[in-house]
């Protein structure tokens, strides 16, 4: 195997990069909703049920 | 097509923060596209929206049309007195929910109208979130207001196969001037949008003459860093009242040196419950030349409930009663002074009573428009609307779009179709009469709480 220069990335690190960015995608992408929702749910003071928060119905 | 509920809630979040959405080039021409390019549903779309706490709003959406898709969102903001600003769907005001004619008013009067800046405007935040069934894309929105005049807007479309669009928004409007900085990760695109209102300040040579009218120019310009492909374009509009009934009326031109197009338009509040539009594009390069009409007719509902707030208004002022200079008549009762300096005041006062009398009908005139023009605004912002006819076509498309708007037992119904004929590309003999056919067609229902 080559020595390459610390500033050249070898394909295991490039690799390990993507898979970071990829996974900060996911977590992002899926991690948006709740967290508007717990933003609503902390702001609020009496601390509405989560279901409450949840559901577009109604709530009665 | 109606409002969207989080369309809605964004608006009551701009007006919560005092942000003018008129003022921006993005909306220079809203009126016009409102009128003439809004949309149809094409489908059988279903949105039940409800507000789970003064600061959280949550909406689900399906829809249906060959595939059955839907969409849930959520959305939460701390600005302040919005749970006054929102209603639900049975008390909601229909001119509220309806992309209809922009009031733009001189940037003094909003100014005037604007509660005191104390700062309880700054560093208000609004977090939107929806998620797509069944491609469970995201779409995410991020508004932070920086200070009274400065807001920072952020959207992110994110999906898993490689489209993930990132788009930034600077906005600054300090009434007079309105700039927006734009860039998006979209072939890094980078955008300014700036827009400038031509007014004369409020000053004592102008303080006797009611004006009413506003002149804005406005121009973007675009540019894609990796395609380096360049966009731009300049709008010029003029906000209006005819003097004589205190109706508005708009006018716009906007150029796109680019593609050499010139698009013109006219548009006018007829009477408080019609609204009609006139629109002549024309291409400089191409000889190319199109005139589309917009017409929209209002159906007021029982109008107990809206009149007796509108009369309490309008009782505040007569219609003759002179609204200006009672204060310019010193009180010569309450004067204390020497003979010589009371036979002064008495002339100065008499050269007062002289000047008004002599310019009592031009002020009286003015007087007479301005409250024209306020009631006119008083009656429609009052007004109980209950249902909108939407009518457009255009004659090069030879399209006719139909929409009908309303309110029916606390629902908002949104029905539309739009008719057009098939593109003369399709057709190899171009003698043939090309048919007409029914090229969208669909129902929006809403119900919210």
């Amino acid at each position: 195997m080559a020595l390459f220069p610390s500033f050249i990335l070898s394909d295991e690190s490039k690799e390990r990069i993507s898979k970071i960015v990829n996974m900060t995608h996911t977590v992002a992408h899926y991690g948006w909703i709740p967290f508007i929702l717990y933003l609503g749910w902390a702001h609020t003071a009496n601390r509405p049920n989560v279901l409450n928060l949840l559901s577009p119905l109604p709530s009665v | 097509m109606m409002l969207d509920y989080m369309d809605y809630i964004s608006r009551a979040f701009e007006q919560s923060t005092n942000w003018n959405r008129d003022n921006s080039y993005a909306n220079i021409t809203a009126t016009t596209s409102a009128l003439i390019d809004f949309s149809v549903p094409s489908a059988f779309e279903f949105q039940v929206s409800n507000a789970s706490t003064p600061f959280t709003f949550n909406t689900m959406r399906v829809s249906t049309r060959n595939v059955f898709n839907g969409s849930l969102t959520y959305l939460y903001t701390d600005a302040d007195n919005l749970e006054k600003i929102v209603s639900d769907s049975g008390s909601i005001d229909l001119q509220n929910v309806t992309e209809t004619y922009r009031y733009f008013q001189p940037f003094y009067n909003n100014h005037k109208l604007a509660a005191p800046t104390d700062g309880k405007t700054v560093g208000k935040s609004l977090y939107y979130g929806r998620m797509f069934y069944p491609n469970s894309n995201l779409e995410a929105m991020l508004i932070k207001t920086l200070d009274p005049h400065k807001q920072l807007k952020i959207k992110w479309l994110s999906t898993f196969d490689d489209f993930n669009i990132l788009t930034c928004y600077w906005q600054r409007d300090t009434g007079r001037d309105s700039q927006e900085v734009i860039f998006s990760t979209n072939d890094l695109l980078c955008g300014y949008r700036f827009l400038h209102n031509f007014i004369g300040k409020p000053s004592k040579m102008k303080n006797s003459l009611y004006n009413n009218s506003s002149l804005s120019l406005g121009a973007e310009l675009w540019l894609g860093l990796i395609t380096l492909s360049p966009g731009c374009s300049t709008t010029l509009r003029y906000c209006t009242h005819a003097p004589n009934t205190g109706r508005p009326l708009t006018l716009t031109l906007k150029w796109n040196p680019i593609f050499g197009n010139l698009s013109s338009s006219y548009s006018a509040k007829t009477s408080s419950n019609t609204t009609v539009c006139a629109k002549y594009d024309f291409n400089l390069y191409s000889i190319d030349s199109n005139l589309s009409f917009g017409v929209e007719l209002w159906r007021r509902g029982n109008s107990a409930k809206a009149m007796s707030q509108y009369q309490d208004v309008s009782q505040t002022f007569g219609k003759d009663e002179n609204l200006m200079y009672h204060h310019l008549v010193p009180d010569l009762s309450q004067e204390q002074a020497s003979p010589q300096t009371r036979k002064d005041l008495v002339e100065k006062q008499q050269l007062l009573n002289d000047l008004t009398t002599a310019f009592s009908s031009s002020l009286r005139k003015i007087d007479r428009e301005k409250t024209m023009i306020e009631e006119f605004q008083n009656n429609l912002h009052h007004a109980n609307f209950t249902s909108v006819w939407k009518l457009s076509t255009s004659l090069r498309d030879a399209n006719l779009k139909v929409l009908w708007e309303g309110k029916f037992k606390g629902f908002l119904i949104s029905a539309g179709a739009e008719v057009s004929k098939a593109s003369p590309l399709l057709q190899s003999s171009s003698s043939e009469k090309l048919p007409s056919y029914l090229s969208k067609f669909g129902v929006q229902l809403q119900y919210s709480t």
